[in-house]
């Protein structure tokens, strides 16, 4: 009940031992009713409030008015925890936690529970971030920083903002450094997807330079059974097969050649050649699979690869055919081309 | 049975040949149509002797007719370090080859009786057998 006084004295009342008993009791009884509810801020003189209840989950020591599910409590000792319409929203303690509360009724979608906003009073410019730090204790730091991950823009520029995923990590004790940077030039959708079946630790080491790490591959058949008798190389009556690559990255000049045919001359002892004429190039017996005949139809398969390097994007490799004598025959011919760097 | 200058086969020296080509019957062999050309023009197509004035392509057709094509000399070449590859094989100039010396081995080897080539109607009868614009035979 609120305090208010039991008796009213006048000008010569006599107090009586009950009467004056009674009202030091309804003061001692309703002393709380002075300060509770307030009527008016609270200051409390630069000292502290002490001794709060803990207060549970759905009725936090510190609530709101309107909202008894929702305001500050503490699970364990040394913890902070946040309710929010009687559930855990927020826990600080041993292990930090921060949760979207309520939760919502989503099935197959990704809700964005927590936002690291940081916006700046100047005028954003290309490289403008946000980004978290990440923190432990090493041999002689405490904290240490251990990594961060930033977000940063490339273009600030209104409607074609483009940003990417920095990952930066410490290295014989420097100071974080951006080792790793992911960005996308697709404008919708994926422009790559990730994905590994982990059964034991990988080590995935990337050249020292600018690479299209996805291979081009290029390739002909010529099934006709064709002939020549030819001493120097040429073309068979069907041209072939050839082979074009045009790398996506034009860093990609190195690629690996395979061609194979089976051959077969006429005479025993007659050798039959197959080379590419490489970007263009005369073929030569230095790249040839050669094939000598144990006599007439005695056809083998042979294969053979040249490397060339500093290949021109857009190169075509052609495959060329010749003899030493008699009649070569050469049918099933390929060639492929890829890509190796 | 048609007749071409150029190099429409792209022959590592790169020089001009005459070139006699025609579609033989089924069944024809290429090794055979060697034997009977060189015999009928009196010149070497193939390596074995040392020196030849040319050499022959083939090409069994879908229709197991056999495209054939005699590429005569008309640029010796003898440098065995000659970067087309044929070393000491001596590549000598074709002597010339009278109409009548054609016809006689086009005789001896056999035409396709549907598949007649001549200047004028040969892209017609190369596509139908199969040839595309990057061949030989069509360049």
């Amino acid at each position: 009940m609120a305090l208010t006084r039991l008796n009213e004295f006048d000008a010569g009342t006599s107090l009586t031992e009950t009467e004056i008993e009674g009202e030091f009791d309804n003061i001692y009884a309703n002393s709380l009713s002075l300060i509770s509810p307030l009527t008016g801020n609270l200051a409390v003189g630069g000292f502290r409030l002490t001794g709060f209840g803990l207060g549970t989950v759905g009725d936090p020591s510190i609530q709101f008015t309107g909202d008894t599910n929702t305001g500050i409590y503490s699970t364990a000792a040394d913890t902070v925890d946040i309710s929010t319409g009687g559930v855990r929203a927020a826990s600080f303690g041993a292990t930090a936690l921060v949760a979207a509360v309520p939760e919502d009724s989503r099935t197959a979608t990704v809700d964005q529970a927590f936002e690291i906003r940081s916006t700046t009073s100047g005028s954003p410019a290309a490289g403008i971030g946000v980004g978290l730090l990440f923190s432990a204790e090493s041999a002689d730091e405490n904290p240490s920083d251990f990594g961060r991950v930033d977000f940063a823009a490339t273009d600030i520029g209104a409607g074609t903002e483009d940003t990417y995923l920095s990952i930066l990590l410490r290295v014989a004790g420097r100071a974080l450094d951006e080792k790793y940077r992911f960005s996308s030039t697709a404008g919708d959708g994926f422009a790559a997807l990730f994905t590994h079946a982990v059964t034991a630790d990988r080590t995935y080491t990337l050249p020292d330079a600018s690479a299209n790490l996805g291979v081009t591959r290029s390739t002909q058949n010529v099934a006709t059974g064709e002939t020549t008798t030819s001493v120097t190389y040429t073309d068979l009556a069907t041209s072939g097969p050839a082979v074009t690559i045009t790398p996506t990255n034009a860093v990609a000049t190195d690629q690996i050649i395979l061609y194979s045919a089976t051959m077969d001359t006429s005479s025993a002892g007659n050798r039959s050649f197959m080379s590419p004429a490489i970007a263009g190039a005369a073929a030569s017996d230095i790249d040839a699979q050669i094939n000598t005949s144990g006599g007439a139809s005695q056809p083998y398969r042979n294969s053979a690869h040249a490397l060339p390097t500093a290949v021109a994007s857009g190169s075509t490799h052609t495959a060329k055919y010749r003899v030493t004598a008699g009649t070569g025959t050469f049918a099933d011919r390929r060639i492929s081309a890829f890509t190796l760097n | 049975m048609r007749t071409r200058i150029g190099n429409p086969s792209n022959e590592a020296h790169g020089q001009p040949m005459r070139v006699h080509d025609w579609i033989a019957p089924v069944g024809t062999i290429p090794d055979t149509v060697l034997t009977q050309a060189q015999s009928s023009l009196g010149v070497k197509l193939e390596g074995s002797t040392g020196e030849m004035h040319g050499y022959i392509n083939t090409s069994k057709r879908p229709d197991g007719s056999l495209y054939i094509a005699i590429h005569l000399y008309d640029v010796e070449c003898i440098d065995s370090n000659c970067r087309g590859g044929h070393g000491p094989i001596k590549l000598l100039v074709a002597p010339p080859v009278p109409p009548g010396l054609l016809v006689a081995m086009k005789a001896t080897v056999g035409e396709h009786p549907q598949h007649k080539l001549t200047n004028s109607n040969a892209e017609a009868v190369l596509i139908g057998l199969g040839f595309t614009p990057n061949d030989g035979p069509r360049r």
